[in-house]
C-alpha cells in the first residue's frame, strides 16, 4: 500500500483527498476508498493524497485543482450511508486550531493565499458504525466502499 | 476579592493545557499554575511487547514529532541489541529528524506565533491566526506553508508516510534512499533557502517592536541542557548530551543516555500530570534547566554550517553569555530551520548516504537500554528494561517539553503578573500568557500526553470556588 504517489510533490487537476485513522475502525474507510480508487487504473488521472489529518500545506494541492474531494469517515451520518456535500470556503476559522483544518477552512486559506480556488470542491463521508480500536472495517461500512468509489469516479468524470 | 482566572484549553498549541491564575483581593496574580490534564499511558501499556515494536508503539505518541520518538526509541533498542548502525542508516536517520525539525518549527512560527508577532498581541482574535497572516503579508504565510511542506515531504519520502512513518527500526532503516527521491529533495532546496531567509529577515525587522514581551516573557536565568558534537557544533541526532549553567559554565559534560537517570530527576506535582525534571545534585526546583532550540543555541560554539554560523554569531550577540528571554525562542527556532536546510543539503551530497546497507541486526544482548536525540521542542530520552525474552517489563520517557515545565510556569507566573489585573480581563492580556506558552512551542500530546478536544472557557472563580464570572472563545 502506497498512501501517496511519491517521487514528485503531486499537483493536479483531479484531486481527492482522504483521511482519517486506520487504527480505528471504520474510521479508515476514507483510507480504504482512496486506495480502492487508485488501484484502479480507469482513475490514473487523480492525484490521490491518503494522510491521518488534513493540514495547512494541502493549500498547494488545491491551488492547482479544478475538483478536489474530501474523503473521510462521519460520526455523525447514518453507519454505512455515502452522503455527498458540496463545500463552500469558511467564512470564520474554527475557535481552537493548532496544525489540521477542516476542507471548508483550507479552501478559504487557499483563496486568502493564492485568489483562486478549485472550481469544484466536494466532501464525501461514509458513516462509521464503530471507532474502536481495530484495523478492520464493520461489513456495514465495508459494503459502502462500492458505492462511494462510484461517486468519486461520477464526480471526476466531469473534471476539466 | 481575591479571584482564580482559567484559561482551558491554551489556544494555539499542540496538545491541551489550562493556565490557572490566583488572585490577591487587588486583583494581583499570586499564583499561576500550567496544567496538563490528561494522561496516556505510553510508559505502561507497553509492558510485555516485543521491544522491537516500540519505535512503532512509541512514535504514536505524537503526530507533530513522531520521528523524534522513533529515532530515541530505536536507539534504545539498538543498545538493548548492542549494535552500531551502518552509516547510511544514520545519516538518513540525521535527515528525517531534521526534515521534522523543519516542518515542526515552520508550524510553531507561522502558524501559531507569527499572527500574533504580525498582528500584535492586542490584535482581534477573529484575524490573529493564520487566516489574518495570510491577509496581511500573504508572503509570510505562503513561505510557512511551503517550508512545512518541504520538511513534510521528505519524511514522506523517506518513510512512505508524513506521519508515523514506519521506516525508522531498531538496527536503521527499512530501506535505504533511491537516488531520484534524492534528486528530488535536492531541487526543493533552493525555495526552502528562500522562504527561510524571508522569515529571518522580516522578524530580525519586527523583533524589536515586543521589548515589553522580549523583557518579561520567561526570561530568567537557568541552565540549558542539549546534544553537542566534541567539535562543539550543535547536534541533532548522535553526539552527546551538555548542560550548562546560567552563566555558560558547563555543569556535566558528554553525559550519555544510559547516564540520563543517573544525572536527572523527574518530581511531580499535584496539579498536572506533566513531570519536572532537574539536575540530580541541585535538586528540584533549584536543579531545573531548558532545552530546545534556545538551550540547543546557547550551548554550542558553532551550527557547523556557514549560513546557519551567521545568524549564531549574531543571535549571541543578544547577550553576554546566554541567552535567556525566553521570546527569543522563535528566533532560534529560525536558525534551526536554516541549520536544518544547510545539513540536508551536505547529507544528500555526501556518497556514503547512497549506501544501500542501513540495518544492523541482533537480538537481546544487553537487559537495558536508553537513547537520546534532539526532538524540534528539545532533548528527548527513551530508556527501556527487557526480560531474556526482549519482552517490555519496563520504560521511562522523559520529554522535550516536560524538560521546559517548570520554566513555564515561572514564565506563566511571571508574564500574569506582568499583563493581567485580575479584575479586568481583556483579550490581549490573556493572550500575552498564553504566548508565554507558545515561545516554548510545547508538545502536549507528547509530554502527558492529552487527548480529546475541550472547549476553551476562562473563568474567575472566588476563593469559595463560586464562578464570578466567566469568558468563552468557543
Amino acid at each position: 500500500m502506497t498512501p501517496n504517489t511519491p517521487h514528485a510533490v503531486q499537483s493536479g487537476r483531479k484531486l481527492l483527498l482522504a483521511c482519517g485513522n486506520p487504527l480505528r475502525g471504520d474510521d479508515g474507510v476514507g483510507w480504504k476508498i482512496a486506495e480502492a480508487l487508485e488501484q484502479d487504473p480507469a482513475n490514473a488521472g487523480v492525484v490521490v493524497r491518503i494522510m491521518q489529518q488534513f493540514t495547512p500545506e494541502l493549500v498547494e494541492d488545491l491551488r492547482d485543482a479544478d475538483t478536489v474531494v474530501f474523503v473521510d469517515a462521519s460520526a455523525t451520518t447514518k453507519a454505512g450511508e455515502v452522503a455527498l456535500m458540496e463545500l463552500t470556503p469558511a467564512k470564520a476559522l474554527p475557535r481552537i486550531m493548532t496544525h489540521h483544518m477542516p476542507p471548508d477552512s483550507l479552501l478559504a486559506l487557499t483563496q486568502e493565499l493564492y485568489g483562486k480556488l478549485p472550481r469544484r470542491a466536494y466532501a464525501v463521508v461514509v458513516g462509521g458504525e464503530s471507532f474502536e480500536l481495530g484495523e478492520t472495517l464493520t461489513e456495514t461500512v465495508q459494503a459502502a466502499i462500492p458505492k462511494a468509489v462510484a461517486l468519486l469516479q461520477k464526480i471526476f468524470a466531469g473534471a476539466e | 476579592m481575591s479571584q482564580t482566572i482559567v484559561i482551558d484549553p491554551v489556544t494555539r498549541l499542540e496538545g491541551h493545557g489550562k493556565i490557572t491564575l490566583k488572585t490577591d483581593e487587588k486583583g494581583n496574580v499570586q499564583e499561576a499554575f500550567f496544567s496538563v490534564t490528561q494522561v496516556r499511558g505510553f510508559e505502561k501499556f507497553n509492558q510485555g511487547r516485543p521491544f522491537y515494536e516500540m519505535p512503532s508503539l512509541m512514535a504514536r505518541i505524537c503526530g507533530i514529532c513522531p520521528v523524534s520518538h522513533l529515532l530515541a526509541s530505536a536507539k534504545a533498542c539498538e543498545a538493548i541489541m548492542a549494535v552500531e548502525i551502518p552509516y547510511a542508516a544514520a545519516q538518513l536517520r540525521r535527515m528525517a529528524n531534521l526534515a521534522q525539525t523543519i516542518q515542526s518549527h515552520a508550524l510553531s512560527f507561522f502558524y501559531l506565533s507569527s499572527p500574533d508577532l504580525l498582528l500584535g498581541m492586542d490584535a482581534d482574535p477573529a484575524v490573529r491566526n493564520i487566516f489574518g497572516v495570510a491577509k496581511a503579508k500573504p508572503e509570510l504565510a505562503m513561505g510557512g506553508v511551503a517550508l512545512r511542506r518541504f520538511g513534510q515531504h521528505i519524511i514522506e519520502l523517506l518513510g512512505k508516510k508524513r506521519i508515523h512513518p514506519g521506516w525508522i527500526i531498531p538496527g536503521g532503516v527499512t530501506e535505504p534512499l533511491d537516488p531520484a527521491k534524492r534528486d528530488e529533495i535536492l531541487a526543493m532546496i533552493p525555495d526552502a533557502y528562500k522562504n527561510v531567509k524571508y522569515a529571518l529577515d522580516w522578524y530580525k525587522q519586527i523583533a524589536g517592536n515586543f521589548k515589553d514581551e522580549i523583557d518579561n516573557f520567561a526570561n530568567f536565568p537557568t541552565m540549558f541542557m542539549g546534544l553537542v558534537n566534541e567539535d562543539d557544533s550543535v547536534e541533532f541526532t548522535d553526539g552527546a548530551l551538555r548542560l550548562i549553567d546560567a552563566n555558560g559554565n558547563t555543569v556535566l559534560d558528554k553525559m550519555t543516555a544510559d547516564q540520563f537517570d543517573t544525572y536527572i530527576g523527574e518530581a511531580v506535582e499535584p496539579y498536572s500530570y506533566m513531570k519536572f525534571p532537574y539536575y540530580k545534585p541541585l535538586g528540584y526546583p533549584g536543579g531545573s534547566y531548558r532545552v530546545g532550540p534556545l538551550a540547543r543555541l546557547n550551548i554550542a560554539r558553532t551550527m557547523g554550517t556557514p549560513l546557519a554560523d551567521k545568524e549564531l554569531v549574531e543571535f549571541k550577540q543578544l547577550a553576554d553569555g546566554p541567552v535567556h528571554g525566553s521570546f527569543h525562542y522563535h528566533h532560534a527556532r529560525l536558525i534551526d530551520i536554516l541549520y536544518g536546510i544547510e545539513m540536508i543539503e551536505r547529507i544528500l551530497d555526501d556518497k556514503g548516504t547512497m549506501d544501500t546497507h542501513v540495518r544492523a541486526t541482533a537480538g537481546v544482548n544487553r537487559l537495558e537500554g536508553a537513547g537520546v536525540s534532539e526532538a524540534p521542542r528539545g532533548t528527548l530520552m527513551h530508556h527501556y528494561k527487557v526480560d531474556q525474552d526482549g519482552k517490555m517489563e519496563w520504560a521511562n520517557l522523559v520529554i522535550a517539553t516536560g524538560q521546559n515545565n517548570n520554566a513555564m510556569n515561572r514564565g506563566v507566573l511571571y508574564a500574569a503578573q506582568r499583563f493581567v489585573k485580575g479584575s479586568k480581563m481583556q483579550e490581549g492580556m490573556l493572550n500575552r500568557v498564553e504566548a508565554v506558552i507558545r515561545t516554548f512551542d510545547p508538545c502536549l500530546s507528547c509530554s502527558t500526553h492529552a487527548f480529546g478536544q475541550m472547549p476553551l472557557s476562562v473563568e474567575l472563580l472566588a476563593p469559595s470556588g463560586e464562578v464570578m464570572d466567566e469568558m468563552h472563545r468557543g
